[in-house]
């Protein structure tokens, strides 16, 4: 695995991205779905991801839709993991709530072992 | 025994951008109630920007919608300029014009293919239109794009870009860096020329609507960044009087405000719109386009409002082309703006229709007060005679091919749920 993006496009735009890839791993967060900071893992190649759990968008299509969309034009990597981490306030205001930010670093740590430091 | 009365109820719509149901009562063979119920919590951006700086206006408007932040942060920028009495000209307000065209693209592109286009081919979402016919999604994704990448180059990201600023740019792009946009446009304008022929050949329900629209006019250009407001039914006023010929209320199903004339008649803005004031100012591709594929010079049929987008498509890579052609040199980003106490207005055409913004400003360029109209609440009370009227000329079809339909006379105004809620006026009864 060679890059990280921090991505604030749009998912769709995520296909692009991902075409020369062969392991993709999505961080995202879920909505509506458990304890605040629970994490999940998915394994996007296998199913697709679970509706409700990736319903957060400001765009037209979410990062559900994008996979599918990507899936039926066959653009999906080899490996393609999604982790969702449960929001907690999608209110306003800056910042990751504390259990957000504890499950992002350990998502971070696991990543860390599979993702070379550059 | 004969249903005499049921009731078409979406408790949230497919395929438009942000929360929105839609119900549809009938009654004896007469529709008696329709109702576009918004959901989508309202954001309360006008307060929000009530003693902001003058200057911070348009990264705040933009971030009402992930979809065309471009027209909120030019039509806010524009919005100050003119309170403070400066005007952007030359190549920095072609550079204006290109980020639009940018937006326009892939905003149509994503609706007209992945949003719009599976309804008249019978397909659940765009998913399954992609499961099936490939090339053309992938067409649609490339169209989109083309879109991305020029407001990428000029607005510096995708999504809430970040080089637009009140007086310009904070950069203007060398000629060099915009020229690899050529190359990727002149594919995209291929893409669009097919689009065109692909939904001009869609099947469309016999409906036509008594509308008015109201839409930006130009002297010379096809609507985008200014002109006067006007209508089909002979209004023509400046910007400035946008306020005393429009009027927003509040609506108890909806979070979103409603619209409509001053003297209550309902209005309709976007495309159809656009092209219905303004077909004469298309460039030639996109007029040759619009005659292909059957348009008049006028469009009265909402479902074909995809046509017209089409043709919109055709447009803007048109003219992205003409100014990436024009321009030779980067002018100096931005010009001064000195704030002063006053007030500005300033009405651009994002790609879902007419939006206005309108500041009042302290002498050191502090927002008193804002108002911002989008588009689509502007088109909530027309979606809503559409659905009443296509639902009463429909009732002969089945209840479940009705209720496809009606939803369907939702998307063909690409509604932004997200843009119509970013205001809700609240009063409290202490009595």
């Amino acid at each position: 695995m060679e890059a990280i993006l921090a991505w604030d496009g749009e998912p769709i735009a995520l296909l692009d991205r991902w075409d020369h890839a062969t392991e993709v791993v999505v961080v995202d967060a879920t909505a509506g779905c458990g304890s605040p900071g629970a994490i999940r893992r998915f394994d996007a190649r296998r199913r697709p991801l679970p509706a409700r759990f990736f319903s957060l968008s400001s765009h037209a299509m979410g990062l559900g839709e994008t996979i599918e969309t990507a899936r039926a034009l066959g653009r999906l990597p080899a490996s393609l993991i999604v982790y969702g981490i449960e929001g907690a306030d999608f209110g306003f205001g800056a910042g990751l709530s504390p259990e957000v930010a504890r499950s992002a670093n350990r998502v971070v740590d696991r990543l860390s072992t599979v993702v070379p430091a550059r | 025994m004969a249903v005499r009365q049921k009731s078409l109820r979406v408790d949230v719509l497919a395929r438009v951008e942000g929360d929105g149901s839609m119900v549809v009562k009938i009654k004896e063979g007469r529709v008696t109630g329709v109702s576009l119920g918004i959901f989508e919590p309202p954001r309360f951006f006008e307060g929000m920007l009530r003693g902001r700086r003058f200057d911070e206006a348009p990264d705040l408007t933009a971030r009402i919608c992930g979809i065309c932040p471009v027209a909120y942060q030019l039509t806010a920028s524009l919005a100050m300029e003119d309170a403070c009495g400066v005007g952007v000209d030359g190549a920095l307000r072609e550079l204006r014009r290109l980020i639009y065209c940018g937006e326009w693209i892939e905003s149509h592109a994503l609706h007209v293919t992945m949003l719009h286009a599976p309804d008249f081919l019978g397909y659940e979402s765009g998913i399954h239109l992609a499961r099936d016919h490939p090339e053309i999604v992938a067409r649609g994704l490339k169209l989109k794009k083309a879109g991305n990448d020029i407001v990428r180059i000029l607005g510096g990201r995708e999504i809430h870009p970040v080089n637009g600023r009140v007086g310009g740019f904070f950069r203007a792009p060398s000629p060099d860096e915009l020229a690899p946009l050529t190359s990727t446009l002149e594919a995209a304008l291929g893409a669009a020329l097919e689009t065109v022929r692909w939904v001009a050949g869609f099947t469309f329900p016999e409906f036509e609507q008594d509308t008015t629209y109201v839409a930006l006019r130009h002297p010379s250009e096809y609507p985008m960044t200014e002109g006067r407001v006007v209508s089909s039914r002979g209004l023509d006023i400046s910007v400035a009087e946008f306020e005393n010929a429009f009027v927003e209320e509040q609506v108890a199903h909806s979070n979103a405000l409603h619209a409509h004339m001053q003297d209550g008649g309902h209005y309709n803005v976007g495309p159809l719109a656009r092209y219905n004031l303004n077909a004469d100012r298309l460039g030639p591709r996109a007029r040759e386009a619009a005659r292909e594929a059957g348009l008049g010079p006028v469009c009265t049929n909402p479902f074909r409002s995809i046509v017209v987008r089409a043709v919109e498509l055709v447009f803007a890579c048109e003219e992205a082309l003409r100014i990436l052609r024009d321009y030779r040199k980067a002018p100096p980003p931005c010009i001064a703006v000195v704030p002063r106490e006053g007030r500005g207005r300033a009405c651009t055409e994002a790609p879902r229709g007419l939006l206005f913004h309108r500041y009042d400003l302290d002498r050191d360029g502090t927002i008193r007060d804002a108002r911002i109209v989008p588009p689509t609440s502007q088109n909530l009370a027309t979606i809503e005679d559409d659905l009443h009227g296509f639902a009463q000329a429909h009732l002969g079809l089945p209840t479940e091919r009705l209720q496809w339909q009606c939803e369907q006379v939702v998307r063909n105004h690409d509604p932004c749920i997200s843009c119509a809620t970013h205001f809700v006026r609240i009063e409290s009864d202490r009595g």
